[in-house]
C-alpha cells in the first residue's frame, strides 16, 4: 500500500492499525517512495516461550538428521571461502 | 546486562531434541526472539531430508514451535556489518564465521541482544555478548 506522508498524518490511526494488521505502507515524496512504515516483529517472554516449547514431545532423531544437514551445509559455505 | 536474548538456529535444532533443557533455561529470559537467517536456517534444515516423514515433522516442529518467535527483519545496513565482522574476525585469526552467522551477529548488535548459541567462538570473535544454554 502507499500513501503520502500528509495522508499518513491525518489518517494515521487508520494507517497503524493496517500495519500493525500485517500491512506495509510504503511513504511516498513527490511521486517517489522514500520510507516504508512495517510491522514490527512483536516481542515475546522466555517464560511464554519455555511453556510453547514444553508442549513439544522430543524428536531426537528428527533433530539429529536436520543437525546433520545443517552441519554439512555449513561445512560446505566454509569451505567456498577456503578456496578464495 | 540486558536480559533480551536473540536464538540461534542451533539453539532452536536443541530444543527439538531436548527441549525440557532449553525450556529450563530460556524461562528466566526477559524477553527472546529470533531472525530471519535463523529461520532460513532451519527451513533447510526442514526441505533436505530425503525422507518425506522426516520433512513432515520437522515442518510441524517449525510452524509450532520456531515460526511462532518474534523474527527481527535482517535491515540493509546489517549486510554492511556482516560484511566487516566477518572480514575482520578473519584477519584477526579469531573465527572463520559463516555468511548466515555474520548476519545473525549483525542483527544482535544493532538490537543490543544477547546471541544464544552453541557456537560462542564465532559469535565472540564478532564482538557479539553470547550465553551457551547448554553450559550455562
Amino acid at each position: 500500500m502507499r500513501a503520502t506522508a500528509t495522508e499518513i498524518v491525518r489518517h494515521w490511526s487508520s494507517y497503524l492499525i493496517k500495519v500493525q494488521q500485517g500491512q506495509t505502507v510504503e511513504i511516498m515524496k513527490s511521486g517517489r517512495p522514500v520510507a516504508r512504515l512495517t510491522p514490527s516483529p512483536g516481542r515475546m517472554t522466555g517464560k511464554e516461550y519455555a511453556a510453547i516449547l514444553r508442549g513439544h514431545k522430543p524428536d531426537p532423531k528428527t533433530a539429529e538428521e536436520v543437525q546433520r544437514i545443517l552441519k554439512k551445509q555449513d561445512e560446505h559455505e566454509r569451505a567456498i571461502f577456503d578456496r578464495h | 546486562m540486558s536480559e533480551r536474548y536473540l536464538i540461534d538456529t542451533d539453539v532452536l535444532v536443541a530444543g527439538e531434541h531436548t527441549p525440557e533443557i532449553v525450556a529450563g533455561w530460556i524461562e528466566t529470559k526477559h524477553d527472546v526472539a529470533t531472525c530471519d537467517v535463523v529461520r532460513a536456517e532451519f527451513l533447510v534444515g526442514v526441505h533436505a531430508p530425503s525422507q518425506a516423514a522426516t520433512r513432515e515433522k520437522a515442518r510441524r516442529y517449525y510452524e509450532e514451535h520456531i515460526a511462532v518467535l518474534p523474527s527481527l527483519p535482517i535491515e540493509k545496513a546489517d549486510y554492511d556489518q556482516a560484511g566487516r565482522l566477518i572480514g575482520e574476525a578473519i584477519r584477526h585469526g579469531k573465527a572463520r564465521p559463516s555468511l548466515g552467522d555474520g548476519l545473525i551477529a549483525a542483527c544482535a548488535l544493532r538490537e543490543g541482544l544477547i546471541v544464544a548459541t552453541k557456537n560462542v567462538t564465532d559469535f565472540k570473535a564478532m564482538g557479539c555478548d553470547t550465553e551457551d544454554p547448554f553450559k550455562s
